[in-house]
């Protein structure tokens, strides 16, 4: 059992197998204050999480992404979602990036890197946390950040959200939420409980309707990262 | 009699309905069927359970350039993109 700071709030994790721990090193926090909740798995969700799995994967690693899923849809109670994309941060305000996986979300923020140096950050590769607070979206950091790793433990406020599809050019358009809407789903851990199922909606809902919707057409070349973000950094 | 199977529920969001899947029914179907308010006017009308021929008499009264052939056919290709999320 031990404690990590998330989306800024004290989470207790109630771990089998030591994976967990040392994933989530960055996030630990010893504060004696009262957790907004714990997390625990059994041994059966996680033997069922290794049998569903396309590749095979450690009990100890099923684990951990049976405990994620169950921080996520706990979150929800707090304004909070997961979201499948690469989040990269340029000047204190981050952008998502949201594609299939095997699209270039990884490739793409890189490039972000490459052509912004010291500007830019990339908060998290592959799972960032979104949360409302206080009418904004912010983007949080995670110990969930993709097979490569990239994150960091810091949150920003979001400034847009991108869908990327492949392009021979490198193109971006402003989407309506209501088109948005249509991709974004694919993206989110959509709760199984009619009572979560309400929350999830209506705070999709808002996240649609704050949040600044584009679809980017692009290859891998430096170029797209730049097109990307003159598209979206508005004034 | 058709109906909507259990979980499968009909909600609003951007001023656009759709039916999404919660318990049981979620774990086999992940995602969302988009419907337009003519669609949702008859899933309500299956969620209490109807025949196709209630159906088609809801939609006459309720369009008035509605002819029953059309009726018919709209109702069939509702009928099909709905299909999994109707009782056997």
């Amino acid at each position: 059992m031990f404690k990590i700071r998330l989306a800024n709030l004290l989470i207790g994790i109630d771990n089998r197998y030591p994976y967990m721990e040392k994933l989530c090193a960055a996030y630990r926090c010893e504060d004696f204050e009262k957790v907004a909740f714990t997390v625990s798995v059994s041994e059966d969700e996680c033997l069922l999480e290794q049998k569903n799995s396309p590749v095979y994967a450690t009990i100890s690693y099923c684990e951990s992404i049976c405990l994620y899923r169950k921080i996520a849809l706990e979150l929800l109670k707090y304004d909070g979602l997961l979201m499948h994309a690469a989040a990269v941060c340029v000047d204190d305000e981050c952008y998502l990036f949201a594609a299939k996986s095997g699209t270039g979300k990884t490739t793409h923020i890189r490039l972000w890197c490459d052509q912004f140096g010291a500007r830019a950050q990339v908060l998290n590769g592959d799972k960032p946390i979104l949360r409302l607070i206080d009418g904004r979206f912010y983007a949080f950091g995670s110990p969930f950040c993709g097979k490569e790793q990239l994150g960091s433990n810091i949150s920003k406020p979001v400034k847009a959200l991108c869908f990327i599809a492949r392009g021979r050019e490198n193109r971006i358009e402003r989407i309506s939420p209501s088109d948005a809407m249509g991709r974004i789903f694919h993206q989110l851990l959509i709760p199984r409980k009619e009572d979560d199922m309400h929350i999830f909606m209506s705070l999709t809902e808002q996240l649609l309707l704050k949040v600044s919707c584009y679809l980017l057409h692009c290859n891998m070349e430096p170029e797209a990262a730049l097109v990307a973000y003159n598209g979206m950094k508005g004034q | 009699m058709l109906r909507t199977k259990k979980g499968f529920i009909l909600r609003k969001m951007l001023n656009e309905y759709m039916v999404v899947a919660v318990g049981e029914a979620g774990v086999r179907f992940n995602g969302m069927i988009r419907l337009n308010a003519a669609g949702a006017f008859l899933w309500e009308k299956l969620e209490q359970g109807a025949t196709e021929s209630e159906l088609i008499d809801a939609m006459l009264k309720r369009y008035d350039d509605l002819d029953e052939q059309a009726a018919k056919a709209d109702l069939t290709e509702f009928l099909e993109s709905v299909r999994f999320a109707l009782e056997e």
